[in-house]
């Protein structure tokens, strides 16, 4: 399977799903970073491949020969990544599943209708767009009401809202530890344990990060279920 | 003496009240200023020098439900009563239903695409129609 996450929006959490939501759960998926000034997967431990918008016929090529891999591209980078879509004609086939992920604020659910209708503009059928709510607070219905009604109405996307991914404040904790929640939940060192085991003049530096994880192992396990029924709603 | 606003400042920082209370007060003027063109983050900026705590995301979903609810108000207003009842500095048409949204137009060049991204969208239309029965 091959997808591009993308959203001319920034800060709606394109790479938290290539890195988190996609990357485990598809095999072997070669992560490809199409951008020039944001964080990428490769910022949290990952092995990526970068490159800029402009870069489109060396990603195509290498996309025929894959089987799988994701395609991170970064907002500053849209314009450019559809604009090649467009030259290289029927490229966007190429692509299983175009992910758009959306939080709830008014510019950015904006900035995903815009993103959607250039998909759905350069010929990329509605099956293969699918929206991801990010960040949702309590309800994906009340917080994300226009995407809702906007792929009832025009039917040019898949946004179905079991496809949401709840605020939690692990992400966030993973990006400062430039780590994976598959890392974290795969790490088998008991933090706990080690914490106890510093004695009263220990680096606090070390301590502190012995705390961090040990908090950051007992959040990611749950999101880390969780985002295994996200990831079966997305490609429903 | 004490201008008005300053009264009105000093009352909304008084204890016990909520955000939620102090932000439904404020929301009309918010509203106006963000048609008129103000940042969410100026808003945000200034509601927090003023002692009203509140992070930008919680700020749009609290304009959101109030446009929301101003809408759904507004709606069911008869038209001559909603003329005198509500008055709204936009010169955006109310339009309840079903919103007129069509599907994108093909798009083949780097025109075409600025076009598109230039489209603007009404979010609490589109968020009513999703409300709406087939």
């Amino acid at each position: 399977m091959k997808v591009a996450v993308i959203n001319y929006c920034g800060t709606v959490g394109k790479t938290t799903i290539a890195a988190h939501l996609l990357a485990p759960r598809m095999e072997q998926a070669r992560i490809y970073a199409v951008e020039t000034i944001n964080e990428t997967a490769g910022d949290l431990g990952l092995d990526i491949e970068k490159m800029k918008g402009d870069k489109f016929g060396k990603l195509y090529k290498e996309l025929l020969m894959a089987d799988n891999a994701i395609v991170d591209v970064g907002a500053s980078n849209v314009e450019d990544f559809i604009d090649r879509m467009i030259k290289f004609e029927e490229s966007h086939a190429e692509f299983d599943y175009f992910i758009v992920p959306v939080t709830s604020g008014g510019k950015e659910q904006k900035e995903t209708l815009k993103s959607i209708q250039a998909l759905a503009g350069v010929g990329v059928e509605p099956n293969k767009i699918r929206v991801v709510f990010n960040r949702v607070d309590t309800d994906v219905a009340d917080e994300f009401a226009p995407i809702l009604g906007y792929a009832k109405t025009t039917k040019a996307c898949v946004a179905n809202p079991a496809a949401a991914i709840y605020e939690n404040e692990v992400f966030n904790l993973l990006s400062a530890k430039k780590t994976t929640i598959t890392a974290v939940v795969q790490d088998e060192t008991d933090y706990k344990a080690l914490l106890r085991g510093l004695d009263k003049d220990a680096d606090k530096k070390k301590a502190a990060h012995y705390a961090d994880m040990h908090a950051i192992k007992g959040l990611a396990r749950g999101v880390n279920r969780q985002l295994d029924a996200v990831f079966a709603a997305v490609f429903a | 003496m004490h201008q008005p606003e300053d009264i009105k400042t000093a009352i909304l920082g008084l204890p016990g009240r909520t955000l939620a209370a102090k932000l439904r007060q404020l929301m009309p003027d918010i509203d106006r200023r963000v048609r008129e063109g103000v940042g969410h983050e100026e808003i945000v900026e200034t509601l927090n020098r003023h002692g009203i705590e509140v992070k930008l995301e919680t700020f749009r979903k609290y304009l959101y439900r109030y446009r929301k609810k101003a809408k759904s108000t507004e709606a069911a207003l008869a038209p001559t009563e909603k003329q005198g009842a509500i008055t709204r500095p936009t010169t955006a048409p109310v339009t309840v239903g079903k919103p007129d949204i069509s599907p994108a137009p093909p798009i083949s060049n780097k025109g075409d695409l600025a076009k598109a991204r230039a489209v603007d969208f009404d979010l609490e239309q589109l968020a009513q129609a999703a409300k709406d029965k087939e």
